[in-house]
């Protein structure tokens, strides 16, 4: 099933009368569970990309349409409902409210959504389990100063996936994370993935990309080509995977 | 670097420079333009009392019956030196309801608000008048001059007329000159001249009952009324020193005094601003100083950047403040110059100058002093954003988990103001300040209104309403309380005759001598004594002791108390009727008769013989489903030969109609407070939404819509009006206790200052409140253009 899809999509920007085309037709389908990557290098448009096909940012010309959905239809507090209950978020800054706990963080969306005593009760339980299943059940209690980035990073995770979303935007997940924590958040993805839960991501690390299903290389707002690597099984055939994608971007001149 | 971090912060700050920049314009408007007037004023007061010869010490007494033992004493006082000089002339009296003023073709009666008129004449030595241009005038016969507040007040041009009634026969004059009188020309003094041509005056002078003035100059006031006290005159009716006109034109200072205290607190709010916005700016730019720090500069260069933004803004503010207070300053000398001759007209430059180099140095100070917390940031503590290294931070706030039903907004708002009250702390401040300022017109007001007001000036608030003017028809003013008392009588039968069945009571007024020793030498006070249905006095307030029950008993007001160190149960003497007479105090009350300084006397008492100084409105109690204002209209109908008032009425015209003046006052005032307050609230929201762009661009993300949003900033904002009103109430109470009540105290007696509850905790906060969240809505809708998209490029 399609879970989004860009037809002729195109995106520019007028900045001092001068026309820039980040996006010039783009045509893209993301399907129900895969795990997408996009690639390429700096200012190719991926960034763009993911904002404009996730309805953050309006594009220019084409459609987008989400399970069917036109997005450029929708109004901004349609949007806003959207984002709120079928779309989770996480961007390579962590952005936190400062004082506010890690869990309460968390459950911020969540609560927004649940107006009951009974809503919220789920949502606390369902707040538990995530931060279990993804070892931050410790640092519920702490201030978001007082976790590691990693830590952060997958709080982050946690409040996009609160609201039980369809789909995950990822804006480099794990640009401001050191490598053991770029291993962790990169598997608590493939495990959310594995759960169903479909994610397109934006990323110039070869080794997040190769964790992915699907490869998109975009390059002066075009998708040059794509690469199908497979689902991410585990960390046995990661050589395997990172030394295809490293021929492939080869070939593409990365 | 330096010019870059200038440059941006310039750029960024647009909102925050321009209203200090607007707030340090005004101030210096008003400080600048205030102390100039207050300058021009005190030195001219002494000016214009030696112009126009106003002497040391005025003397008004009712007859001609003392007056060669009177002449002998000033005399007498001359050779001992006591006095250098005296002047005796006559006053005229005028009735109101004797005065007609004419307007083209329309007539009526004057209405003088209670103030008493007079008849004069340019020939006096003493007490000289001057027309508009400072200058001495001649008046030809058919011709008056007028005090200009007195024409403003009536409307009345040159070129209009008046009639006066003289012994049954109507003069008219056309007024040919607005005139400045010094003694007689300010509301304030209850008195009021009109001027005639010598030869009329002269006319009338002669045909009817004249008060003497005398006139002394004197290097020992105080000896010579003391002198004066000790002869017990019994003619002499009111002495007057200087010092009273003095404060009279010093109320002309007033509004110069309250532009003065607007201008200290725009001062304040735009410190309290700038500490805000520098404290803000250089948080937001720890790293660029830090790498500053990094490659050596001095910490002094460092705030240079800052220091020389404010200097612009502050110098060049200060400066077009300067250059727009001038002509605030010409308008100003121009109202006052109205009622007095100003020794100079000139507005001060220098003291222009002056205030605004004082406002640059004040604000440019605080500036220098604000930015010292540079000095403590390390050059690797501003590069790590303001973090030490140190993770642990204890949260404050409440957690949202436990709130169960609040809603997110809700939460958000209110955890803001518990976690960082501090942050919050400019907005409290200039909340407080305006909520304390508008509660004080207001607490004053309903004061005004009080049924104890009533009771300080002698009325009964219970009384259905008040008759003035009994003498109206009944050939002039009374000096005997028999005549007045038959009046009483002759219109409680006329009214009963109309099926009006009335208990009346009127409170009677004498100037008596009392000392504390037989024979001893006594102080003139004003006497009241209540006649009629409320002789026994039960209707007043009474702090200390019961009312005089008994006609040897007596109660003394605690102003008088205390300056003769009397107390309750103490035996005073008074003469009354020519015989001295022995009193027991019984009690003491604190009113606003006479000052503060007067007595009460039992009914019981009868002062035959004691000349009656005047009467208070006579109190007329009735069954009546009407209020005081209907039943005045509907009697002023029926009974047009008297003037029949409400209480409050009655109060305004004696108390200068101080009421009205605030009642005008209050809507601009309100209108100014939320200005400014409106305009801090726009300001200070922007900078939060600056500083929370990435929350909000996050919050976006998640899901929040923008009304969402806004709710959270409209429900933080009402959070600190909440808090701000809750630090108020107990301030609110202070400002009534240490500036109401010591401004009522001035007219003579301690006052509960009243609180109408609904009025001033719900409906003026509750207008602020609507104009605080006004103003944080128009900056909220800035929340529309943070994008999602930009989210990464926040930092």
């Amino acid at each position: 099933m399609e879970v989004l899809k860009a037809e002729h999509l195109c995106k520019t920007y007028i900045v001092n009368k001068r026309q820039n085309n980040v996006l010039r037709n783009i045509n893209l389908t993301i399907r129900e569970n895969e795990m997408v990557a996009v690639m390429g290098p700096s200012g190719s448009g991926k960034t763009t990309l993911l904002y404009t096909v996730s309805g953050m940012d309006r594009a220019t010309a084409g459609k987008v349409s989400f399970f069917g959905r036109e997005l450029m239809d929708l109004s901004a507090n349609q949007m806003s409902d959207l984002r709120l209950k079928e779309m989770g978020f996480v961007f390579q800054q962590m952005y936190v409210l400062k004082n506010l706990s890690v869990y309460d963080n968390i459950i911020l969306p969540a609560y927004q959504k649940a107006g009951s005593k009974k809503e919220r009760q789920a949502v606390n339980e369902r707040a538990r389990k995530l931060m279990h299943k993804l070892g931050i059940s410790e640092t519920a209690d702490n201030a978001v100063t007082e976790v590691s980035g990693g830590q952060l990073q997958r709080a982050c995770i946690c409040r996009s996936l609160i609201n039980a979303p369809k789909i995950i935007f990822a804006d480099e997940p794990t640009g401001a994370l050191n490598k053991q924590n770029s291993i962790e958040v990169m598997s608590e993805f493939n495990r959310i993935n594995e759960e169903g839960t479909t994610i397109m991501l934006v990323t110039h690390d070869m080794k997040v990309a190769s964790r992915c299903e699907r490869i998109l290389y975009i390059e002066d707002g075009v998708i040059r080509d794509e690469m199908h690597l497979g689902k991410w099984r585990d960390a046995s055939d990661q050589g395997a995977r990172e030394r295809s994608l490293n021929d492939w971007l080869m070939k593409l001149g990365w | 670097m330096l010019f870059h971090i200038l440059k941006k912060d310039l750029q960024k700050r647009k909102g925050v420079n321009v209203i200090l920049f607007l707030f340090i314009t005004l101030a210096t408007v008003f400080l600048s333009s205030s102390v100039n007037n207050i300058l021009v004023v005190n030195n001219s007061i002494d000016y214009f009392m030696e112009y126009a010869h106003v002497p040391d010490v005025m003397i008004l007494t009712t007859n001609a019956q003392e007056k060669s033992r009177l002449d002998a004493f000033m005399e007498t006082s001359k050779q001992d030196g006591v006095i250098r000089e005296y002047g005796y002339e006559r006053l005229v009296p005028i009735a109101e309801h004797f005065v007609y003023l004419e307007k083209g073709n329309y007539r009526e009666q004057l209405n003088s608000e209670g103030i008493s008129i007079f008849l004069g004449t340019t020939g006096f030595d003493f007490v000289k008048v001057f027309d508009e241009n400072g200058d001495p005038f001649r008046l030809h016969q058919g011709e008056i001059a007028l005090p200009l507040s007195f024409m403003d007040k009536h409307d009345l041009h040159i070129g209009d007329a008046i009639s006066i009634n003289v012994n049954g026969e109507s003069k008219r004059f056309v007024i040919t000159v607005k005139m400045k009188d010094a003694a007689f020309g300010n509301d304030f003094g209850g008195m009021q001249r009109m001027i005639l041509s010598s030869k009329e005056y002269d006319a009338i002078a002669d045909t009817m009952d004249c008060l003497g003035l005398y006139s002394v100059r004197t290097d020992q006031k105080q000896l010579f009324q003391e002198t004066v006290e000790e002869q017990n005159f019994l003619s002499i009716m009111h002495v007057v020193t200087d010092d009273m006109y003095r404060m009279m034109y010093s109320f002309d200072m007033m509004i110069a005094g309250l532009l003065i205290s607007i201008g200290c607190c725009l001062i304040l709010i735009s410190m309290l601003v700038l500490r805000f916005t520098l404290v803000f700016t250089m948080e937001e730019q720890y790293q660029e100083i830090g790498i500053l720090k990094a490659i050596g500069l001095r910490d002094l260069a460092i705030k240079k950047i800052y220091l020389i933004k404010y200097l612009v803004i502050v110098t060049t503010g200060a400066i077009l403040g300067m250059l727009l207070g001038l002509p605030v300053s010409g308008f100003m000398i121009r109202s006052v110059s109205r009622n007095m001759i100003l020794e100079s007209s000139n507005t001060r430059i220098g003291v222009h100058i002056g205030c605004a180099l004082f406002i640059i140095l004040l604000v440019f100070g605080f500036c220098y002093f604000c930015t010292k917390k540079l000095n403590r940031i390390s050059a690797v503590h501003a590069i790590r954003v303001g973090h030490s290294g140190e993770r642990f931070q204890k949260l404050r706030g409440f957690r949202l988990h436990r709130c169960r039903h609040l809603p997110v907004s809700t939460y958000l708002g209110m955890n803001d103001i518990l976690s960082h009250s501090s942050r919050y702390i400019v907005l409290v401040i200039t909340f407080c300040i305006s909520f304390i300022l508008i509660t004080i017109p207001v607490n004053t007001l309903n004061t005004m209104k009080s049924e104890e007001m009533f009771r300080k000036f002698m009325l009964d608030p219970q009384s259905a309403v008040y008759v003035r003017a009994l003498e109206k028809n009944k050939g002039g003013s009374y000096t005997e309380s028999q005549r007045l008392e038959e009046d009483v009588e002759e219109l409680r039968m006329e009214l009963k005759e109309k099926g009006y069945d009335t208990r009346l009571s009127v409170v009677e007024m004498y100037f008596i001598s009392f000392s504390d020793q037989k024979d001893g030498v006594g102080k003139k006070i004003m006497t009241a004594q209540v006649a009629g249905e409320h002789g026994d006095m039960e209707y007043l307030d009474f702090d200390e002791g019961i009312a005089p029950e008994l006609e040897n008993e007596i109660a003394v007001s605690k102003n008088v108390l205390s300056e003769n160190g009397w107390v309750i149960g103490d035996s005073i003497y008074g003469r009354i009727n020519g015989v001295e007479r022995k009193f027991l105090i019984t009690a003491s009350y604190t009113d606003y008769m006479q000052l503060g300084n007067s007595v009460r006397l039992n009914a019981k008492l009868d002062m035959y013989e004691e000349t009656l100084f005047g009467y208070w409105a006579v109190m007329v109690d009735m069954e009546t489903d009407l209020s005081q204002e209907e039943l005045a209209e509907r009697m002023n109908r029926e009974f047009p030969d008297y003037e029949w008032l409400s209480g409050q009425t009655l109060l305004d015209r004696n108390i200068g109609d101080v009421q009205s003046y605030l009642k005008e006052l209050l809507f601009p005032m309100t209108a100014m407070l939320c200005a400014v307050i409106m305009l801090i609230t726009l300001l200070m929201e922007r900078l939060f939404i600056t500083r929370e762009k990435g929350e909000i661009a996050m919050m976006k993300s998640c899901g929040f819509t923008y009304h969402a949003i806004c709710r959270w900033q409209l429900i933080r904002m009402t959070c600190v009006v909440a808090a701000a009103m809750m630090i108020s109430i107990p301030l609110s109470f202070l400002s009534n206790t240490f500036i109401l009540c010591p401004i009522f105290a001035i007219l003579g007696a301690d006052i509960v200052i009243q609180l109408d509850w609904p009025q001033v905790f719900l409906i003026y906060p509750a207008i602020l409140l609507a104009g605080i969240l006004l103003a944080t809505r128009v900056a909220a809708r800035s929340i529309r253009h943070i994008d999602i998209h930009e989210m990464n490029n926040l930092e």
